[in-house]
This record gives structure tokens, sequence and C-alpha cells, in this order.
């Protein structure tokens, strides 16, 4: 289950392509942070609609303070509510939408929008992964097939972990698989 | 009454509140404005790291949302000040 506003999964995509993509590299598989994610913050975004209309209601039976203040200065805060909730809104989307986890057939990319200020970027070789490991915790997680991907990298790579990403168990065999295709075809050790 | 006791006795009028409360949201506004460019700016940033087909959508996205917010900044002007 997904909703087209929340994309998070996208197995070979076709439109999407990273800046600095080589020649012959091309994305396997693209994840975001799963839609149930954004449930929290997208909870504070109704409460902060309804804010101002609960606020009148009980201002006009219990404090009455609004009347006494200026009608332009009522309206001019109120815009300025809906304008910080917009900010909040973009903030926590592009958060999410440009948190982006990239599979190709050479790198594992994690592309990260730290804050608006902010961009991180961490590129390790699929021939330096080690291990994967999935983790699905918790009733959500279970329900909506969600979890943690961590790919453990040669001891000089950094370690990467896809946080809550969708159908962490096919992404990791996914990345095994073409661990596997790009390992050095070299002697195996005589006992 | 002492002259002492009106020196260090402000009498602030209602009127100078109001219009330092117009004075900070017509500031507020304007850090939304600036809010907004970095907006622009951080996606300009992202899309051109991820390259995807919604990228020219949400760039001109962010180009009208800073343009709101400074309509919205001439706009308190207007009608706070005028």
């Amino acid at each position: 289950m997904s909703f087209k506003i929340f994309p998070a999964f996208f197995d070979n995509p076709e439109n999407i392509k990273l800046g600095q993509q080589e020649a012959d590299e091309h994305i396997e598989i693209l994840l975001r942070q799963h839609w149930f994610t954004n449930v929290p913050w997208l909870t504070v975004v109704f409460l902060g609609i309804i804010f101002p209309f609960v606020f009148s209601t009980i201002d006009g039976i219990f404090i009455n303070i609004l009347p006494k203040v200026p009608g332009d200065i009522v309206m001019a805060v109120v815009i300025l509510w809906y304008m910080l909730m917009t900010a909040y809104i973009l903030e926590k989307y592009l958060y999410w939408y440009f948190n982006i986890y990239i599979v190709t057939n050479i790198h594992i990319t994690d592309v990260a929008m730290t804050s608006l200020l902010a961009k991180t970027s961490t590129e390790v070789l699929l021939e330096d992964v080690q291990s994967v490991k999935t983790k699905v915790s918790g009733v959500f997680g279970s329900l909506f097939n969600f979890g943690d991907v961590i790919i453990k990298t040669a001891a000089d790579a950094q370690d990467l972990s896809f946080i809550a990403v969708p159908s962490p168990d096919f992404v990791a065999e996914r990345i095994q698989d073409l661990r596997a295709l790009v390992e050095p075809q070299g002697g195996h050790d005589v006992p | 009454m002492s002259l002492e006791s009106n020196v260090f006795s402000p009498v602030i009028s209602i009127g100078l509140v109001w219009f330092i409360v117009r004075t900070a949201l017509v500031m507020q506004g304007i850090l939304y404005f600036i809010c907004s460019l970095i907006v622009v700016r951080q996606i300009n940033l992202m899309t051109d790291t991820v390259i995807t087909e919604v990228a020219p959508y949400l760039r001109a996205f962010a180009i009208i949302h800073a343009g709101v917010a400074l309509g919205i900044i001439i706009l308190f002007i207007g009608f706070l000040f005028g």
C-alpha cells in the first residue's frame, strides 16, 4: 500500500538519474522512508490547521480577548500562522523527499537533506559490502512491512543504514544479489 | 509626584504596543521570505544531485512560494500600516 504523494519504492526507475552518475551505471533501486513515517508530522499539521478555529471558539466562550485586538493584527497573525504551517509542511516534506537511498549496479548511495541548509551524500562501492542485515520492529513496521537495512562495509569504508524503508527483506536480498555480481572473480584459497 | 517617579515609571500607550506588534509581524514576513529563498536554493541543490521527473515542478513550486512570501510582505505593509 502506498500513496502517490509519498512514493517510496522504485525498482529499476528509468526517469531518475544521479547528478554524478557514471556512463555504465544505472539505478537498480531507489528508496525513501516508508510513507507511514510521515504520519506524526501530518498529525501536527492537522492540529495546526484547526488550531486557529479551536482557539477562536475557546476565546469566544471563556477568555474573550480577540475582540480587544485590532482586526488587522488578528488577520496578520492568522496569515502568519498559516505561512508558518506551510513552511513546516515544506520542510518536513522536502526532508522526506530528499532523503534518498540509491542502489546502482556499482554503488550504494545515501543522499540526505539534513536541514534546509545542509546536504550530505555517502557513497560506497557494492564490492565493499560485507554483510546486509534487516531490522523490522514495532507494530506499524510489521503491519506495513517497513524497517531498516543495515549495510556493513569493509573496515575503511563507512557503514550505511537505510532507515524505515519499504520491503527491507527484498532490498537486502537485492543488494546481496548485486554484490555477488560485482564480486571479483579471483581464485579461492586452497585449504 | 516627583520628577524622578515620572522618569522611572514609563507609560506605554496601547497604540505603541500595537505599532510594535505590527512591526514584528512585518519582520516575521521578511524572515519567512528569506526562508523561502533558502528553500529555492536547497531544492535547486537537491534536484541537481538526484534528477527526477518531478524536479522542474518542485523548482517552480519553490519559486512561486517565494513570490507569495514576497507578496505577503507587501500585503502586511499595506494593511498594517496603510
